[in-house]
């Protein structure tokens, strides 16, 4: 089986590199680059557009195309998350808490220097985890089945509200209601219309760019409009910035323990279905702020608060390809289009695919090697214009980003109720956050809402039919407990706090 | 209204809509409130202890109340109104990018060159995006095709 893999992973590296196969990462990567920094349009919408314009094309070059578009928008998302304080994917959410205070310091070039080489250096890990499980994936996945999953996803949610900054229990609220928008819409099971009132519109749901854009990108933007500061740094040139681009990257060297630890939490969480990347960042970047030393300035601006999630949100991706290539459950929005496109081309996941298939396999891995790497050196390359955007007059840039939010927000889905969508939460999220109610632990439940659901039924059926175990499920104890710890440890450690107070 | 008592306001429309949710659970079937109730229920536990504690500190006195930044605020949200109504009556492609104009005109005091530059650029981006990649009307959400 090893000389297997090894064999079809040579072939599949010569077949990546020979001309012209190696232009279809490469043009994929830049495109995906490009649309990813713009809000509203993400890689995964690109993803969707690629597959009518690719139905005729042979497998191998679907894997070229489709591994670089993949590999190709996340990096931007955290680069709008250093800059804009508005993330331009669910996952870049974690690298934001960090990543903007270090912007607004004038830091900007060494935040972006570190994303852009743990993402490059996380995404590798990762693919060298997916190629080492490859024998041994099923176990792997059939470990998790709905209370493992919904145990998984309630820890991450904790652990995001643990890790933002203010009040716990403010977040465990925006938590809340967050998966109480997620609900708006058709029950899953009965088709019952929940909480739509009656509204064409409402009858979907609430679908997640016009909410993202609005909670972040318009709400920031509305921010930044009315505050005293010109520009988002401080500063008016280029020159008077801070930071270096070569000190950032070697900050992932400089705390290779924590990049290792951050990007082994991400290809495990990558391997778990219908988990995604948030998740990944979250629990990486909660990782780094418990475990290192001298974590006071978490929060406010530390380099390691940028190195954990962008290493685990790299990394989760070589995870996420084990579920959707062996058994075609995909992992998050861009490996279910992904799915998509290997359905619709003929490529069907499964034994097939990974034993007679392998070749085709590694092109699309080395094909994801190549795009993350690409994605991340041409991202250093345009780390002093897009600096620049910290110094360019806030009453230019906020309007802009405002119209182009909102045009974000129709272009998803060409209904005007999104734009409608966007703007509301666009003044409810710039209320959050003047009054210390934090968004992401909102945006994220909204994310993840319809798993938890999912996962809470299925287990709640077990349980009627005496068929789930407790005990027997080491892993959903275990689990259970670490979400537990979020919530309890923190009060403890606040009332020691106070005794100790109380006593001196 | 100073910034204690618009706190307070934020946490009570909070706790409205939370409230709202788990009444509204209340009237659909069994299968499909079980998830709404199990969230709602200590959701609104939490977000009234919130209120409680706001309430009572919207009586004290309020160091950071800043009349110029609540004015300035209520100017924004008005643009923002005006944004989607430009947006409804004259389609996306156009209405967003003469709504930016207005705005770097009349409130960020740019230079129509400046204004005109960056409107024209963002709708020429507009029409190709809808037209050229999406295919689709680019009149699309404009309050004038519903009488077409």
């Amino acid at each position: 089986m090893l000389h297997h893999t090894l064999a079809a992973a040579w072939e599949g590296l010569w077949l990546v590199l020979a001309w012209p196969n190696v232009l279809y990462p490469i043009v994929a990567t830049l495109a995906a680059m490009v649309v990813a920094f713009l809000p509203g349009v993400s890689g995964v919408t690109l993803m969707a557009l690629a597959i009518p314009f690719t139905l005729f094309w042979d497998p191998l070059s679907v894997m070229l195309l489709f591994g670089g578009l993949v590999g190709g928008a996340t990096f931007m998302g955290s680069v709008t998350a250093i800059l804009f304080n508005v993330p331009g994917t669910g996952p870049s959410a974690a690298t934001l808490i960090d990543g903007h205070p270090l912007a607004v310091q004038g830091q900007a070039k060494t935040a972006i220097g570190c994303a852009a080489m743990a993402s490059a250096m996380g995404s590798s890990f990762g693919i060298l985890v997916l190629v080492a499980l490859i024998p041994v994936m099923s176990e792997a996945v059939y470990a998790f089945g709905a209370p493992e999953l919904l145990m998984l996803l309630l820890w991450g949610l904790t652990t995001i509200a643990l890790v933002g900054r203010g009040s716990i229990s403010r977040a465990l609220v925006a938590t809340g209601i967050g998966l109480l928008l997620s609900f708006i819409g058709q029950d899953p099971r009965t088709g019952e219309g929940r909480f739509t009132f009656g509204s064409q519109y409402l009858w979907n749901g609430l679908s997640l760019v016009p909410v993202m854009l609005g909670l972040f990108s318009i709400a920031e933007m509305i921010d930044l409009s009315v505050s005293n500061r010109a520009t988002i740094s401080g500063l008016s040139r280029i020159d008077q910035l801070s930071g270096n681009v070569r000190e950032g990257a070697m900050t992932v060297f400089r705390h290779f323990g924590l990049f290792l630890r951050s990007a082994a939490i991400g290809t495990c969480v990558g391997v778990v279905p219908g988990v995604g990347g948030t998740v990944a960042s979250f629990l990486a970047y909660g990782h780094a702020a418990g475990s290192v030393k001298n974590p006071e300035r978490f929060g406010k601006g530390d380099i390691r608060g940028v190195l954990a999630p962008e290493a685990a949100h790299d990394a989760k991706d070589g995870g996420a390809l084990v579920p959707v290539l062996a058994f075609g459950i995909p992992g998050s929005e861009s490996t279910a289009v992904l799915l998509a496109a290997l359905l619709l081309h003929g490529i069907v996941p499964g034994r097939e695919l990974m034993t007679n298939q392998l070749t085709l396999v590694f092109v699309l891995i080395w094909s994801l090697f190549i795009s993350n790497w690409l994605t991340s050196i041409v991202g250093l390359m345009l780390v002093t214009p897009l600096a620049r955007l910290t110094t360019v007059r806030l009453q230019r840039l906020a309007p802009i980003g405002i119209a182009l939010a909102a045009a974000g927000a129709f272009v998803n889905a060409q209904r005007f109720g999104d734009i409608v969508v966007a703007v509301a939460f666009g003044g409810v999220g710039y209320y959050m956050k003047k009054h210390g109610w934090p968004r992401i632990p909102m945006l994220v439940a909204l994310l993840v809402g319809s798993g938890i659901e999912r996962n809470l039924t299925i287990a709640l059926r077990l349980r009627e039919l005496g068929r789930l175990d407790v005990f027997a499920r080491p892993l959903l104890i275990l689990l259970a407990a670490l979400a537990a710890l979020n919530v309890i440890v923190p009060k403890l450690r606040a009332a020691r706090i106070r005794w100790k107070g109380a006593t001196a | 209204m100073n910034t204690l008592s618009e706190r307070t306001v934020l946490t009570t429309a909070l706790t409205l809509a939370v409230a709202g949710f788990v009444v509204s659970s209340t009237t659909l079937g069994p299968a499909a409130r079980t998830a709404p109730l199990v969230v709602g229920i200590p959701t609104l536990a939490l977000v009234a202890l919130a209120l409680r504690r706001d309430a009572a500190r919207a009586r004290e006195p309020d160091p950071d109340n800043d009349r110029q930044r609540a004015i300035d605020e209520r100017n924004l949200l008005g643009w923002l109104t005006l944004l989607v109504v430009l947006a409804a009556i004259a389609g996306v492609p156009i209405g967003v990018p003469l709504w930016l104009l207005l705005f770097l005109r009349i409130r960020s005091h740019e230079s129509w060159t400046l204004g005109i530059a960056f409107s024209s650029g963002l709708m020429i981006v507009l029409l190709a995006v809808f037209t050229l990649l999406l295919r689709i009307d680019p009149m699309s959400g404009s309050v004038a095709t519903w009488f077409s």
